[in-house]
């Protein structure tokens, strides 16, 4: 069979999967761009490593299938095109691959089994108050004290800390280095003593984003990862992986699937937004995009199979999925208002009883927009971004 | 709807300088955070006192004799600041609706009371599902009372007086006053994504004191004076944006010194600063034709919502992109700041409503 063909025929098998065993109420959940829960995360993930599919993208010596990037990335938009939630990847797609790459024998054996199975929720610890899009920047300190570093900082940004058991954080050993050689890349249990996480509300009346403080926390030398001072080097190799799965194709689809309900329930003069051809027009420019987006992400990991640098197509993907994911829910929340919607926020506020005037998921809607703001500047922002394919591909 | 009577610049200047002089005293961004954004009793007052709510109204009612003009320079400051004062319901849309369709008796009853803030009203337009643009108004009038649904009524909570768009047995457009406590009225509220209180007014059988509505054309022209109002707050609400950013951009360092020393935010920075003068070149303009009845008012006021709306959505996404995560908490301000735009996009016709109306004007 072709490649394509096998790859059609794995798209089939992972939808009929989604189908039948992705539980209701977490799907209704998604669709609608509500809160999820720890649990409903947690809950989903373990389905799918029972089936053998959540960690596929391992080495077979760690428990996974060896699958290529392209098969993972195929699964995940597969999954979210169908409403599943986001998988977690902290664990199983940035840190355990840090852990089985740069890793000790013994501290694969330790981490390596509980972050397959999703016992530990990691959180990462990267962007400080000043280290953002600069952030070789960082300064919170780790000062090696016998088996022990005793680490003092402060993170920010750091998405569902409040859930975390342990976080992989860039810390800084040796001050004197240039910046990005002083960095090392450290495992903290988040229960030890000094460790506090604060709830940031956010645009969206969310509080997933945390800021971390660290006040003289002992963590085990023995959670160092690779060597010290090179932790700036895992830094990179993880955030690769998640500028590559940032292209949330599938959930670009989930949305385009929505905004053509909410044109077919909303009417304006009596007409349903659907047959008005300015939205037509609309709805098609950005069906071009999402198109385009899905074929260049083929040609992008058909390259990385051949060997190239994953950044330099990670941050071009990066670009272009945060520009249309945006450009999606603001034509929804466009659509929305021209039916008269009154912005409610019930999404918002679930508590408060508010009549009814808009399609189903509306209020998420204006919930993902807001939201969405994140997909360009979470990651390295997209003029980060464009600062590397200007210097590492075009050579300015 | 002519206003020849507009205020000189300098008196212009005064009324706003006024409003920023309340903002100060009344207003901080935390208030924004909610749970609930409201003008309080005090608020109302310290506004009332200073004549704010006067400004439009023709001075033998006890009023300023202020235009379209004047209305649309205090808006500005209201976005600017983004404060919850009801100026919008009661000194635009009320005075406006009062003055032009009211009775005698009516006017010399209610437009003095306006003009010193003794009577707070809420303006009941805009039917469920519509983008409260123009005079369709599903509500019934009959006998003496009215029946149906409004929509996104802001500030009903505290108003003692609503005005309400409505349809007589013979299909012509009347607006009806009712009170707060009449039988028959029952009101929902609900928090809008800004944390101020929106309501729907369901109305059965209501009593209401008719105010005749001879051509709906007057009607559409007061909601085009409301559009361009609500384009006025928006441009405000940008050019506070854009100080914000421009502050936050010098003294934000990365990678050893202040972001804004980047070009790329530098270019982005000058654009946002060009949409909100062009913004603010239509909105003048518009009012301008209004306070003139100038035969193209209609073509002017469309520009000047559609621009102010689209200018807004691109300046507020941007500033958000150049303050980075800090732009995405509850705490910084440029979120409240999105939000108004956003809900002033959705009043009085969204940005594609006038350009549909402007497509039908060309020729």
């Amino acid at each position: 069979m072709s490649r394509s063909g096998e790859l059609a025929e794995f798209r089939k098998e992972v939808a009929d999967f989604c189908e039948s065993r992705l539980p209701e109420d977490i799907r209704r959940k998604v669709l609608l761009n509500q809160h999820l829960e720890k649990g409903d995360f947690v809950r989903w993930m373990r389905i799918l490593h029972e089936k053998g599919w959540l960690i596929a993208h391992w080495p077979e010596e760690y428990g996974g299938k060896d699958w290529p990037r392209l098969k993972r990335w195929v699964f995940e938009n597969e999954l979210y095109r169908l409403g599943s939630p986001w998988l977690a990847p902290f664990g199983v797609t940035y840190v355990g691959p840090v852990i089985y790459t740069f890793g000790t024998e013994a501290q694969k054996k330790r981490w390596l089994g509980p972050t397959a199975r999703h016992d530990i929720w990691w959180a990462q610890g990267y962007s400080e108050p000043n280290a953002g899009s600069d952030l070789a920047n960082l300064q919170t300190r780790a000062v090696r004290d016998g088996d022990h570093y005793i680490v003092t900082g402060h993170k920010i940004w750091t998405s569902m800390a409040q859930w975390a058991d342990m976080i992989f954080a860039l810390v800084r050993t040796d001050p004197d280095a240039k910046p990005q050689h002083g960095i090392s890349f450290l495992l903290i249990d988040l229960k030890s003593p000094g460790v506090s996480i604060r709830p940031i509300k956010s645009i969206n009346l969310v509080e997933d984003l945390n800021e971390v403080f660290f006040d003289a926390v002992r963590v085990p030398a023995d959670n160092l990862i690779g060597e010290e001072g090179r932790g700036w080097t895992y830094a990179k190799f993880l955030l690769d992986n998640e500028r590559l799965i940032s292209a949330e194709v599938g959930k670009a689809q989930r949305l385009m699937e929505q905004l053509r309900f909410f044109l077919r329930e909303t009417s304006a003069g009596g007409r349903p937004l659907i047959e008005m051809p300015s939205w037509r027009s609309r709805i098609a420019e950005l069906d071009l995009r999402l198109r385009s987006l899905v074929s260049l992400c083929n040609a992008m990991f058909a390259e990385l199979e051949a060997g190239d640098d994953p950044g330099l197509s990670a941050s071009m993907l990066k670009i272009e999925s945060a520009e249309l994911l945006q450009a999606i829910s603001g034509a929804q929340i466009d659509a929305l208002s021209e039916g008269g919607l009154s912005y409610q926020a019930e999404a918002l506020d679930p508590d408060s009883p508010v009549p009814h005037v808009a399609p189903e998921g509306a209020s998420g809607a204006l919930g993902e927009y807001l939201h969405g703001r994140v997909y360009s500047i979470w990651g390295g922002s997209s003029e980060i971004q464009k600062n590397i394919i200007a210097k590492a591909v075009l050579g300015l | 709807m002519k206003h020849e009577a507009n205020l000189d610049a300098e008196v212009r200047r005064l009324f706003a300088a006024t409003v920023e002089k309340l903002a100060k005293q009344h207003h901080s961004i935390e208030r924004c955070r909610g749970p609930r954004f409201e003008c309080s009793d005090e608020e109302w007052s310290a506004f009332a006192e200073q004549g704010v709510f006067a400004l439009g109204i023709d001075p033998e009612y006890g009023g300023l004799g202020g235009g379209i003009s004047d209305l649309a320079a205090v808006m500005r400051q209201i976005g600017y600041n983004l404060l919850a004062v009801p100026f919008f319901e009661n000194a635009v849309m009320a005075a406006l609706l009062v003055n032009r369709f009211g009775s005698a008796d009516l006017k010399e009853s209610l437009l003095p009371q306006i003009a010193e803030g003794s009577v707070r009203m809420a303006v009941a337009l805009r039917d469920p599902g519509t983008v409260g643009a123009d005079a369709n108004h599903r509500a019934q009038f009959a006998g003496d009372t009215i029946s149906g649904v409004k929509d996104q009524v802001m500030d009903a909570e505290n108003a003692s007086k609503f005005l309400v768009g409505a349809h007589d047995v013979d299909g012509k457009m009347v607006l009806g006053m009712i009170e707060r406590d009449s039988p028959g009225l029952s009101v929902q509220h609900y928090r809008l994504p800004d944390n101020r209180i929106a309501s729907r007014l369901t109305l059965d059988s209501v009593v209401a004191t008719i105010l005749a509505v001879p051509d709906p054309g007057d009607i559409q022209a007061i909601l085009d004076a409301g559009a361009v109002c609500l384009a006025s707050e928006t441009v405000g609400a940008m050019a506070a944006a854009n100080r914000i950013t421009l502050d936050y951009a010098k003294v934000r360092r990365q990678f050893g010194r202040p972001i804004g020393d980047f070009q790329v935010l530098q270019h982005r920075m000058v654009d946002m600063f060009i949409a909100e003068r062009r913004s603010r070149a239509v909105v003048d303009e518009a009012a301008a034709a209004l306070d003139n009845s100038l035969s193209d008012r209609t073509m002017a006021v469309s520009v000047a919502k559609a621009q102010a709306d689209k200018s807004g959505r691109f300046v507020a996404e941007s500033a958000i992109q150049i303050h980075g995560g800090m732009g995405l908490t509850d705490e910084c301000a440029i979120g409240h700041y999105l939000k108004r735009i956003l809900l002033n996009g959705s009043r009085h016709g969204t940005a594609a409503w006038h350009l549909n109306r402007l497509s039908l004007l060309q020729r």
